[in-house]
């Protein structure tokens, strides 16, 4: 296996303090794969609904019978295309179940799925192809497979392209090397070849195969791929089960990236839980689609609370004054509940508020019927915490990392209720045990813990120690009842002329409470105060703005408007007031664009590349702290389309 | 394929002393693409609403497939095969987009009092057509991506999209040949992408012959292999992009004619 190392690991670091998750670890056999649980299910409860799809307007359901059958042939589809043991099958697309089917139909075989971003550009497909040399791609429509073809020159060893939606394909039908072929025509190819062979190849199976090369988010550089095997994904699903299980059949909504090991995690989570995953039609429908089915188990990143919340607030703003008292009201007794939560008065309150509000508010959302609420991959303000929790939500923090398959530790229903640990990200799944080293690096060991990253030996013996712990670049410590506090990674803290160090998502993350505010980046590296590039959120901003006859022709318009500065600067000296002195924003710039990935201000996850924004803005922030009323910004935008343009401009310097 | 060929002889058509089609002839293969340009007033207009069977012409033949249909009223003609949009934009503002495409299945599902009377009592057939046009109507919304516009009532939609949901409308008839009558003016370049690769996969991929009048030269001559240009009621070109923007005669009446 590639992955062997032949370079020498580092030595373990002194560790400090450990936590180990209770109870036994969960237990994986040896034979088992994840494949090998979808045929289980396929004859214990084959009519049971496995996945739903949304097509032409109807949902479709897929019984585990129906997926195994799909899979099968599928993957002898693609045993003729000349997959096998090792073979790596590259996808890239949508959350549609094709995307599924295909990891299961290559991990079948003894391939390993690698996932790529859907909104890749043709340079970074390129470049995650160069990792893992993928014979075989799927990709979901025109557009991947266009995207592909551009740089197809870079890939000889690319020999097929699977495509699922065959829209304008017919263009691309007698082209060789590589060949494009529809997803149908390799069921077709399937169905055809010898049905024993591939009990065969599942049957030689192992936990300690690869099942998955999941990208790493990449703050920093090109991402790298963490090798994933049975054993990583089972142990995850079945430890967060052994916690926080829900029945089997809950309904599990899948809207993330593909590519995001959240999504890889809760999706063959799933598989081996038995809960049903549910699929929208388009990434343009799929608001209404998750509202539709009103998924029961949520994992997402702060993001989607930060916009549910904006949604409710801004809908709030436009409702009768009336309702407006009343769900304030409502709130209040919601938040004074979360403090006393063994207040019988505050109890029967909430009870019968549930019905009159909170109920409806988490309706309009989608969010009514869930019963797992987990948030991570980047920090989440206790503002925005204790609002889902006052409304109901059995929101939890976790901790985890894509080396890990996601979920390391989460919250524990009662020191979230009873010991108020907002702040922290809870405490380890069992058979993981999380350590301090003496810098206060949190390192990880156990059962979850990758192989190493593919192809990497020297990065991977960088990582893992020789006595097996996982070194994440997280910085923080474990409180006096286990559960790990986590800081900011520690290219992210900010040094201020003074020497104080100040973590800047904590700011950054209060300021996104405030509704019309969708991106901050504080800075203020060496200087003696802090400053803020924010993007408004065009949604909520735009409303405000129609509702009260001010004018504009589109965002960057917007931004600028005197009357939207206001607006935010009320924002900012309110988070101000929470803030002590130092950690005060005194001067801020509303940006005419939000962050994007692809002008690499932000990674495909949507973390912050601080070190690109500092780059780009650098006139402005120079600006800002020369006490210029207005500053200069100039970069170039990188169209979908492969077209650049430079825009200019001149932005007005806000003082708080 | 399902395109049919089209042709066009000796075609006049004038309004008391206006003439608006001048004694044109014109022969489309089955499943070819081609765009007519002209001057404000040149006929295009009046041609694809001959073509169509919206005006009568004085005289002139009018060909589907060979066969003669220049007497064979427009709801006919629809049936037939012959399919068109408008430059300003026909349709159901107050209803959904989803209403819009199915009810262009319903005025041209076939009735009869036999139909009607299963339809009445909810028979076998009427539902199943029923199903059929629900799904057919799907399968249009979803080649058009129109999925999430789906229950948004027309008249709040932008320009671009409306202009979609009327190609949604035309494509529920089945058409052989697609008449587009300026389907790109007043788009923006998102939008006016969007149509022209719409419009492209139509005739490429199903093989539907369309005639396209369009006034964005640049759409015309990237995308079209063939441009006839029509100068008051006549053809004074026709033949390849290039050729045609060298041609003498397209000149004058493009420059020298104001």
């Amino acid at each position: 296996m590639s992955v062997e190392l032949q370079v020498a690991r580092r030595k373990a670091s002194r560790i400090v303090s450990v936590v180990r998750g209770e109870g036994e670890p969960p237990v994986v056999e040896e034979g088992e794969t994840v494949p090998k649980i979808l045929k289980l299910r396929a004859e214990r409860k084959g009519s049971a609904v496995a996945m739903r799809w949304k097509r032409l307007g109807v949902w479709h359901e897929y019984s585990w019978a129906e997926v195994y059958s799909i899979v099968r042939k599928f993957a002898l589809g693609l045993k003729a295309l000349g997959v096998g043991r090792g073979t790596v099958v590259a996808t890239i697309g949508d959350n549609k179940p094709h995307q599924v089917w295909t990891w299961l139909a290559a991990q079948s075989l003894g391939g390993i799925a690698a996932p790529i971003y859907a909104d890749s550009l043709p340079h970074e497909i390129a470049a995650q192809m160069q990792i893992f040399k993928a014979p075989v791609m799927m990709a979901e429509d025109q557009e991947q497979v266009d995207k592909t073809l551009m740089v197809a020159d870079k890939m000889p060893f690319l020999r097929y392209i699977v495509y699922r939606d065959p829209k304008g394909m017919f263009r691309y039908r007698d082209r060789e090397s590589p060949r494009v072929v529809s997803f149908d025509e390799v069921l077709e190819m399937g169905s055809r070849e010898d049905s024993e062979a591939f009990e065969a190849e599942l049957e030689k199976g192992r936990a300690s195969d690869l099942a998955m090369l999941t990208s790493t988010s990449g703050t920093t550089g090109v991402p790298k791929r963490a090798a994933l095997t049975h054993r990583n994904f089972i142990s995850q699903a079945r430890g967060l089960a052994a916690i926080d299980g829900a029945p089997e059949g809950s309904d599990y909504f899948s809207f993330l990236p593909m590519a995001w090991i959240g999504e890889q995690m809760m999706s063959v989570g799933s598989i081996v839980n038995g809960y049903v995953i549910n699929f929208p039609e388009e990434p343009e429908t799929m608001r209404r689609d998750f509202r539709e089915i009103g998924p029961q188990i949520l994992f997402t990143s702060p993001r989607w609370y930060e916009a549910w919340h904006a949604e409710v607030e801004s809908a709030i703003e436009d409702t009768t004054a009336l309702k407006r008292w009343f769900y304030r009201k409502a709130m209040e007794v919601a938040f004074k509940r979360l403090e006393k939560p063994d207040d019988a008065m505050l109890n029967f309150l909430y009870r019968i508020l549930y019905w009159a509000v909170y109920r409806s508010v988490l309706d309009k959302l989608g969010l009514k019927r869930v019963i797992r609420a987990y948030t991570g991959g980047a920090p989440i303000s206790a503002e925005h915490f204790r609002y889902f929790r006052a409304l109901g939500l059995p929101l939890k923090q976790i901790w985890g990392m894509t080396e890990m398959v996601g979920i390391v530790c989460l919250h524990r229903e009662e020191d979230v209720v009873r010991k108020k640990k907002y702040h922290t990200v809870g405490r380890p799944i069992a058979g993981m045990e999380i350590g301090i080293t003496e810098e206060g690096e949190i390192v990880c060991r156990g059962p979850m813990v990758m192989v190493g990253y593919y192809n990497e030996p020297i990065k991977t013996a960088q990582v893992i120690d020789d006595e097996g712990w996982f070194h994440t670049e997280d910085f923080g410590y474990i409180d006096e009842d286990g559960n790990l506090v986590y800081y900011d990674r520690i290219e992210d803290v900010i040094t201020m002329r003074d020497g104080r160090r100040i973590p800047p998502i904590f700011i950054e993350t209060k300021l996104k409470f405030n509704p019309y505010i969708k991106e901050a980046c504080v800075v203020g590296e060496g200087r003696d105060w802090l400053a803020a590039l924010i993007a408004i959120r065009y949604e909520t901003v735009s409303e405000w703005a129609e509702k009260r006859g001010v004018p504009f022709t589109g965002y960057p318009d917007l931004s600028q408007r005197p009357e939207v500065m206001e607006l935010i600067r009320e924002g900012v000296r309110k988070v101000n007031e929470d803030l002590p002195e130092h950690m005060r924003i005194r001067r801020f710039v509303l940006l005419t664009k939000e962050f994007d990935p692809d002008d690499d201000e932000l990674t495909r996850t949507r973390k912050l590349r601080r070190r690109v924004i500092n780059n780009r803005y650098n006139d402005l922030i120079e600006a800002i702290y020369s006490g210029n009323d207005q500053g200069p910004v100039s970069y170039t935008v990188r169209y979908k389309d492969g077209r650049t343009a430079v825009v200019n401009m001149t932005l007005r310097v806000v003082d708080v | 394929m399902q395109g049919a060929s089209l042709e066009v002889q000796n075609l006049f058509l004038a309004f008391g002393k206006v003439t608006a089609v001048n004694n044109v002839s014109l022969a489309v293969k089955a499943g070819e693409f081609i765009s007519i340009i002209g001057p404000n007033g040149a006929g295009k207009t009046s041609l694809l609403n001959c073509i169509n069977g919206f005006y009568r012409p004085q005289s002139g033949k009018i060909l589907l497939d060979g066969r003669d249909v220049t007497k064979v009223p427009m709801h006919i003609r629809a049936r037939m095969g012959i399919a068109r949009t408008f430059q300003n934009v026909q349709l159901y503002l107050h209803e959904t987009v989803l209403e819009n495409v199915r009810a262009a299945y319903a005025a041209f599902a076939s009735y009869n009092p036999i139909s009607l009377l299963k339809s009445m009592l909810w028979l076998g057939p009427a539902r199943r057509e029923e199903t059929k046009v629900f799904e057919s109507a799907e399968e249009i919304i979803d080649y058009l991506e129109l999925w999430e516009y789906r229950n948004k009532v027309v008249a709040h939609l932008p320009l671009g999209l409306k202009r979609r949901v009327e190609l949604a409308r035309a494509l529920a008839l089945n058409p052989k040949v697609l008449l587009l009558d300026e389907p790109m003016s007043g788009l923006t370049f998102d939008e006016k992408y969007d149509m022209v690769r719409f419009v492209l996969d139509l005739n490429e991929e199903k093989g539907i012959t369309v005639l396209l009048i369009e006034h964005d030269l640049k759409v015309v001559m990237e995308v079209t292999p063939r441009v006839v240009v029509m100068h008051q009621g006549m053809v004074i070109a026709d033949g390849p992009p290039i050729e045609v923007a060298a041609a003498p005669a397209v000149i004058e009446a493009y420059i020298g004619g104001g």
